[in-house]
């Protein structure tokens, strides 16, 4: 019984999931996406490269545009070998967007949370590992980064590690799929690119945008603003068909694993009604011995609501310590009630319609 | 005291499940009566002795306890009366086998409107038990029993709220000729204290025992 409450909580817990992952999908499918192009002239890059400081300030504001209109940026640098066992390991730094559009499953610990965006260089920022190098950086365990193209000397915690083969794609490449066996992952904060990001860095987080958007009217806004500011010459480009393709193939996906856990969820709501209807009949001619003795049928009957609600809860119980009190723990509670209610129509049934002697008959 | 008119008890409603087991019977039976009823299988022994003890309901005709129609009393009367009035002797002796003999015993007050005090309570079960000789058992599991002394843990448990009135369905019909013979004897001398006793047998040796003896075939009283 504590055995399929819990399951049926997990099975909760994936179906909100799941659920939230394919409104985001319909979200996204329904939105536009946009990429950048740049189509900076050599010279002008040489320019800016010489000139870094002048222009870094226009640089940041254009990333922070970027960022209000809801763009998603994921980047990367090679971190080196690693000692132990000879892996090319990647830094990434990403926003939270990218977060929220590719729902990652962690192997071990949790994802980056909202605060985690709002890490500064100075403390310890919280550190989410690919899965290949969850024994070089272990979970919970402090380590010394170097992030960002100037490497920024900081103190990085490991909050979790990625499931096996956990990738993102390649949204204006049709198919391609960058893989985090062998990353760490940075969350990208307004102070890190306030105090820490260098012209380079800020070009390869433009570079890798990603914008999803209804609005034309906000895109080029932000598009005008770019060129107002006359560093990079990028170009907001529509990337339609690769975005449609990721989530033609995410779907189905979602759409399978929905269909497994409603069928656990069935299993185990058949499983709890026919245990408690089994631990019910059981007594049953107990109940009987109690009506001849004098008890009132409705006396028995509140009786049997009785045990099976406590059965219930004592079930639930588990749960709660599991869940906490969270929105599955409370659909959890009421599949119990609405489980209990229909377990106990049978009884009800029993009770109007047999005498007792049949009651003392059959249950034997 | 009970006084049964034209009863009759008609079991399932279409045509080929339909049983008549009690055809328009009339009894009475007076106070202090030792009754036996006896009649070939199927004739209506059982049906006519839960009718009696409102354990079941008539298709038609009339029943009356102490000259109220039952018909007249409500489903919390009833139990009341099964509290109270009747005891009942079951067959399989109807015992909650995960309870202990005690704990069998104490049933009937749980359901008794006037509260019994422990120390009262206790007394009760204790006479009961040592009058019929099974004083060592009140602390063992009922499942744990032999035959003879489940019967008899049923009598005390019929007798707990001293009612007026016993019935047994072959209270005997489990047990063997010495255990039986314990058995008749301890009824009629219930029945000597006052008490009416109704007994479905099989055994004549047993209706020997009361004092009027009724056949029943085929639902009627012959
Ligand atoms: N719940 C029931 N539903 C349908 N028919 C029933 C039911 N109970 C009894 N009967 C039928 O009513 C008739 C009388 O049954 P009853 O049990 O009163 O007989 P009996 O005289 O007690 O028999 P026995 O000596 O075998 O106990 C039988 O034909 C039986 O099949
Ligand atoms: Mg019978």
């Amino acid at each position: 019984m504590i055995v399929i409450f819990i399951l049926s909580g997990f099975t909760f817990a994936q179906i909100t999931d799941i659920v939230g992952g394919i409104n985001k999908l319909n979200a996204l499918s329904m939105s536009s996406a946009y990429t950048i192009w740049d189509s900076t002239p050599s010279d002008k890059v040489d320019e800016i490269m010489a000139n870094e400081e002048d222009y870094l300030d226009r640089m940041k504001s254009m990333f922070y545009q970027a960022q209000k209109s809801d763009a998603y940026f994921v980047w990367g640098y090679q971190a080196g070998f690693t000692d132990v066992s000879d892996i090319l390991v990647e830094e990434k730094i990403a926003n939270e967007k990218f977060f929220s559009v590719n729902n990652f499953k962690m192997s071990e610990g949790r994802s980056f949370d909202k605060d985690d965006f709002k890490s500064s260089p100075d403390d310890v920022i919280p550190i989410i590992v690919g899965y290949n190098l969850k024994d070089i950086y272990k979970l919970n365990n402090t380590y010394d980064f170097e992030i960002g193209g100037d490497s920024v000397p900081c103190k990085g915690k490991i909050i979790g590690v990625l499931e096996y083969n956990s990738s993102y794609p390649d949204l204006s490449t049709l198919g391609h799929e960058y893989s985090l066996n062998n990353s760490y992952i940075v969350p990208l904060s307004d102070s890190f690119i306030q105090n820490n990001a260098s012209v380079p860095d800020l070009d390869m987080g433009l570079n890798s945008m990603f914008l999803f958007s209804n609005d034309e009217a906000k895109t080029a806004s932000l598009q005008k603003y770019f060129d107002e500011q006359d560093v990079f010459s990028y170009t907001l480009v529509p990337v339609e068909t690769a975005v449609e393709s990721y989530i033609d193939m995410l779907r189905p996906q979602l759409l399978y694993q929905l269909f497994i856990s409603v069928i656990i969820l069935t299993f185990s709501i058949i499983g709890m009604i026919s245990s408690l209807s089994l631990i019910v009949s059981k007594n049953m001619h107990d109940y009987g011995i109690h009506i001849l003795l004098g008890a009132r049928e409705i006396q028995i009957y509140l009786r049997i609501v009785f045990q099976v609600f406590i059965i219930i809860l004592a079930a639930f119980i588990p749960v709660v310590f599991l869940f906490g009190i969270s929105i599955d723990c409370i659909l959890v509670l009421l599949l119990g009630i609405l489980i209990g209610a229909i377990t106990l129509v049978y009884p009800l049934y029993k009770l109007k319609k047999c005498n007792i002697i049949d009651i003392l008959r059959k249950y034997e | 005291m009970l006084k049964i008119q034209n009863l009759t008890k008609i079991y399932g409603n279409g045509k080929e499940n339909r049983v008549q087991a009690l055809n328009k019977i009339n009894l009475t039976i007076d106070s202090g009566e030792m009754v036996a009823l006896v009649g070939t299988s199927g004739s209506g022994k059982s049906t006519l002795l839960n009718i009696l003890g409102l354990l079941d309901v008539q298709t038609s005709g009339d029943y009356f306890i102490d000259n109220i129609s039952v018909k007249n009393i409500s489903e919390k009367q009833k139990a009341i009366l099964r509290n109270k009035k009747f005891g009942f002797v079951m067959q399989d002796f109807a015992l909650i086998e995960k309870y202990t003999v005690r704990q069998n015993l104490e049933i009937p007050f749980v359901y008794l409107k006037e509260k019994v005090s422990k120390q009262e309570r206790s007394k009760i079960i204790n006479s009961l038990l040592s009058s019929l000789g099974i004083s060592d058992k009140k602390d063992v599991y009922t499942n744990k029993l032999s035959g003879g002394q489940r019967q008899r843990v049923a009598i005390a448990r019929a007798l707990v709220n001293n009612p007026d009135i016993i019935l047994a369905d072959e209270p005997t019909g489990a047990l063997d000729s010495k255990n039986t013979l314990e058995t008749m004897k301890i009824l009629s001398k219930l029945n000597q204290t006052g008490k009416t006793i109704i007994i479905v047998t099989h055994d004549s040796k047993v209706a020997k025992c009361c004092n009027k003896i009724y056949t029943m075939e085929d639902g009627m009283l012959i």
